[in-house]
């Protein structure tokens, strides 16, 4: 019951070079796929070429996945290894114990199984993966020493290390990755993200020798090497999983630094250092056992209390910071605020081109001239996130940050682009044209940041004589009706690892999909196109800096802030860092005396 | 007596039945089937996916077999499994429940004590700065959202004054904030009817007997007074218990306490629709069970109220 015939469609037709970069990230989108997943996807997407592309040669180490992917651009001083490596390695402390902050509590610990994203956190630190991956998508050995493609240019094999034990005793071995990877293939497995990285055309493991595997697909899969280091790809103990059958998510048995010791529901999971551990991949800063002798996920829902936790010193790392508190965590010396800004596009406001009054271009171009972002960001979220003016976000590949001033806030500038495009100040203070009113329907979803930002910019727009309806709406209806187009504006953000983000929001192939602003320009879907199909890294960001510039021009949009992942710690924590997915390895991590 | 209680047991049935029904028609008539909800926790899922899993749950069948296999399932004990982790919903509830009924039974002793207490005090000194400055707090009281009492005295008596640990404390520091929280507005509803009910009770030809008698102020209002007030009291208790256990769902999630009203909380936002249900069933237990007891008490508080 859980074979994904969707995902196996979407490979084959990849491999078979019949779709394009966009239709890959389009339709992986709408399946809700993982980003590691989109990355593979797309190294596996060699333009109009079939895959095979990644010829087979001993893969030596580090290696790059071949594909356009970014590095990312900007990250956090915390994030990026290179800020703590300056830390003298005498002053680290060992010992201790670290409580997090927890916003959300998984359903189950299997990392191969149905954990969903909220375990990611705590099962990166319990197990190990194949291969390790730095934050600029470069691939390192883990528990596998070397790969190599082989020359059918279907199968991989994998060296194994030798030295490894499960937190069970079980050795690690090819028996281990054989049983990890068949039983992501088992439907009652129910995974949901490894079985998308395992792909649809696995078709088993062959065990050369002890520490040797080979491991089949039945047409060449290359996003294969870059999956094995997400945490869903987590080798497991097959005596334990053996051992407890369906309860396997609740007592996870991995051979990670960290080891499962207790999970009180709605409550804590507390994690215990692995003292054998000794086998950490280059991509961490030392080796042997992690610091910390035991690390405690609170799971604490509500944001306040979580920031609470906090002040009084019960937790050492929060996440999901509300952003009220971002300041005064700043301005305090016993916190670091840990920012870590998403890829993707910004939180933007489509403007729908398909009816009146944004089917004119002035109109569109007024409105970005006409919206106070600073405004916004000062009211609601406390100055804690950049104002947007392009439509991807700094942290993605292609950006270019001179897109930044095509508008500026300029309200003089908005009536009077208003007033070319023959809408003329009515007696009752709104603009009529043609005996309309200036009246724009705006749908959002029932969160309340939804409502706030919506209500700002309707006070902000009404002296420019624009009134504005806003319909909340809960659910996949509100979806529907902005595919629809019903409206003449709403609200949306992606997060994501791909400048396509652009074309998947505003190129006329997705009208009925994302393109909820029916945003139909042949010249765009020019540059998308171009975009998809150029490997050349240097080329590609030129594509992408023009078509942001561009498409910022014909204003389909209102781009008005860059998100960002929120953490708190407080300083006496040290040492830890964030994957390419923004979560946080603390095998490093120290708590000062 | 036992006729009775054996009597308001059976009649019982038909309620538990009522509300089972309900929650059943709940989980199959609401836009949102579980079978696609559980297909979009999983990326790739296709319509026969989506098919393929409501067979599996037996979502396929007609209306009425469904019912029947739901009840029969229920009479052998079995509220089935949570989709999500596996854990049959039987055990998760055994975990759980136990932390929302201490948490309930503090917050309702608080409310008992500290609302009869100021109840008593207020009628006694009827229209004194003490009965306005009560029935003020009162009404404050049930006009304060939970939520927000729950993390004002976070704030104050965690972070400010580090008597408490913010979540979690073992034992009774970490039940004092959160019973506070839960009795507050019970303790309000409380505190005005204890008085009115004074009030009136105060008033009557027996209360003035026993002053006339000579009797001590204070045997004449715990004695002779309060007994009789409580009936009316004893029937709001019997309800806010109820209330209580609704607003357990609050509390437990801004102190990030263990318990079923979080745990309905996942459940509805996953639409794991085994542990929804079985969280109504145990809720609807309660209210029956409670409004027996309360209906007991009242013979046992008045002699003229019997039951056999």
């Amino acid at each position: 019951m859980w074979d994904h015939p969707g995902l196996d469609d979407l490979f084959g037709e990849v491999l078979e070079g019949g779709l394009s970069r966009r239709d890959v990230l389009q339709r992986a989108l709408g399946m809700g796929l993982a980003a590691p997943v989109i990355a593979g996807l797309l190294a596996a997407c060699g333009g109009s070429s079939p895959a095979p592309a990644t010829s087979a040669a001993v893969v030596t180490t580090p290696t790059v996945i071949p594909t356009a992917q970014p590095a990312r651009a900007a990250s956090s001083p915390a994030a990026s290894p290179a800020a703590t490596s300056t830390q003298a390695a005498a002053a680290i402390k060992t010992g201790g114990q670290l409580t997090y902050g927890d916003g959300s509590e998984p359903t189950g610990l299997d990392p191969n199984g149905l954990s969903g994203v909220n375990a990611h956190t705590i099962d990166m630190q319990m197990f190990d993966m194949l291969l390790a991956m730095d934050d600029q998508y470069q691939l390192y050995p883990s528990l596998a020493t070397s790969w190599k493609l082989q020359p059918d240019g279907m199968s991989y094999t994998l060296t194994l290390r030798k030295d490894v034990k499960f937190h069970d005793g079980t050795p690690f071995n090819a028996d281990a990755v054989k049983f990890t990877l068949d039983r992501i293939k088992d439907p009652a497995t129910k995974s949901s993200s490894a079985i998308a990285i395992l792909g649809a055309f696995y078709t088993g493991t062959d065990v050369v020798d002890d520490s040797t595997v080979t491991v089949h697909f039945s047409k060449p899969f290359a996003p294969f090497l870059g999956g094995l280091s997400t945490a869903f790809m987590g080798m497991v103990s097959p005596t334990a999983v053996k051992k407890y059958g369906d309860n396997f998510p609740l007592n996870p048995v991995g051979s990670g630094p960290f080891m499962f010791k207790e999970w009180v529901q709605k409550q804590t999971c507390t994690i215990v250092k692995n003292p054998d551990y000794n086998w950490a991949p280059t991509t961490f800063k030392h080796q042997g056992a992690a610091y910390l002798d035991q690390i405690t996920f609170r799971f604490v829902p509500e944001d306040s209390a979580r920031q609470a936790l906090l002040d009084t010193g019960e937790a050492q790392f929060i996440d999901f910071v509300p952003w009220q508190n971002v300041a005064r965590v700043k301005s305090d010396a016993n916190y670091q605020m840990l920012i870590a800004p998403r890829p993707g596009g910004p939180f933007l406001m489509d403007l729908n081109v398909a009816k009146p009054p944004f089917d004119q271009l002035e109109v569109r171009q007024a409105m970005n001239y006409a919206i106070n972002k600073a405004d916004i960001l000062k009211t609601l979220y406390f100055n804690v996130f950049q104002p947007a003016g392009t439509p991807l976000s700094p942290a993605t590949f292609g950006y270019d940050a001179s897109v930044e001033t095509v508008y500026s806030y300029d309200q003089a500038k908005a009536q009077q682009l208003l007033d070319q495009a023959g809408w003329t100040m009515g007696s009752n203070g709104v603009r009529v044209k043609n005996g309309q009113p200036f009246n724009l329907k705006c749908l959002i979803s029932t969160l309340p940041e939804y409502s706030s930002i919506s209500q700002i910019i309707q006070a902000q727009l009404k002296p420019l004589g624009i009134t504005i309806d806003i319909q909340a709406i809960a659910g996949t209806a509100l979806t529907a009706a902005e595919r629809r187009g019903d409206q003449n504006i709403d609200f949306k953000i992606a997060v994501y690892q791909d400048p396509d983000i652009m074309g998947i929001y505003f190129g006329s192939r997705s009208i009925g999909g994302f393109n909820f602003a029916q945003f139909k320009d042949p010249q765009m879907d020019a540059l998308f196109d171009q975009g998809d199909a150029t490997l050349d890294p240097n080329q590609r960001k030129q594509i992408y800096a023009q078509a942001s510039r561009t498409l910022m021009e014909k204003a389909p949009l209102v781009p008005i802030y860059y998100l960002s992942n929120l953490s708190a710690a407080t300083n006496k924590l040290q040492g830890m860092f964030h994957d390419t997915g923004g979560y946080f390895w603390f095998y490093d991590a120290w708590l000062k005396g | 007596m036992g006729t009775y209680v054996r009597g308001r047991l059976l009649r019982a049935i038909p309620v538990i039945l009522g509300v089972l029904t309900l929650v059943f028609m709940m989980v199959h008539l609401l836009p949102g089937d579980p079978a696609e909800a559980i297909a979009s926790q999983s990326p790739g899922m296709t319509q026969q996916d989506v098919q393929r899993i409501r067979v599996q749950l037996g979502l396929d069948q007609p209306l009425y077999r469904q019912y029947l296999t739901f009840l029969s399932r229920l009479v052998h004990g079995d509220l089935g499994r949570s989709i999500f982790n596996g854990q049959p919903v039987r055990q998760m509830i055994l975990t759980q429940f136990p932390s929302t009924l201490e948490l309930t039974l503090a917050g309702m002793s608080f409310a008992i004590v500290f609302g009869v207490v100021l109840g008593i005090a207020s009628a006694v000194r009827h229209n004194s700065w003490l009965d306005s400055i009560s029935m003020a707090g009162a009404l404050l009281g049930v006009s304060i959202p939970s939520f927000w009492l729950g993390l004002m005295l976070i704030f104050v008596f965690a972070v400010r004054l580090r008597w408490v640990p913010v979540v979690g404390g073992s034992g009774i520091s970490g039940l004092i904030l959160p019973a506070l929280t839960l009795g507050f507005s019970a303790a309000a509803i409380i505190a005005r009817l204890v008085r009115s009910s004074m009030l009136e009770v105060l008033g009557q030809e027996y209360v003035q007997t026993a002053r006339a008698k000579g009797l001590a102020g204070r045997t004449i209002i715990v004695r002779h007074a309060l007994r009789n007030a409580l009936i009316p009291v004893v029937t709001i208790v019997g309800l806010q218990f109820g209330a209580l256990l609704g607003g357990a769902v609050v509390v437990e999630i801004v102190f990030a306490r263990q318990g079923i009203g979080r745990m309905a909380v996942d459940a509805i936002l996953q639409k794991d629709f085994p542990v929804v249900q079985g969280v109504v069933l145990l809720a609807a237990l309660v209210y029956v069970v409670v409004n027996l007891l309360v209906d007991l008490l009242y013979s046992l508080l008045d002699p003229r109220i019997s039951y056999d």
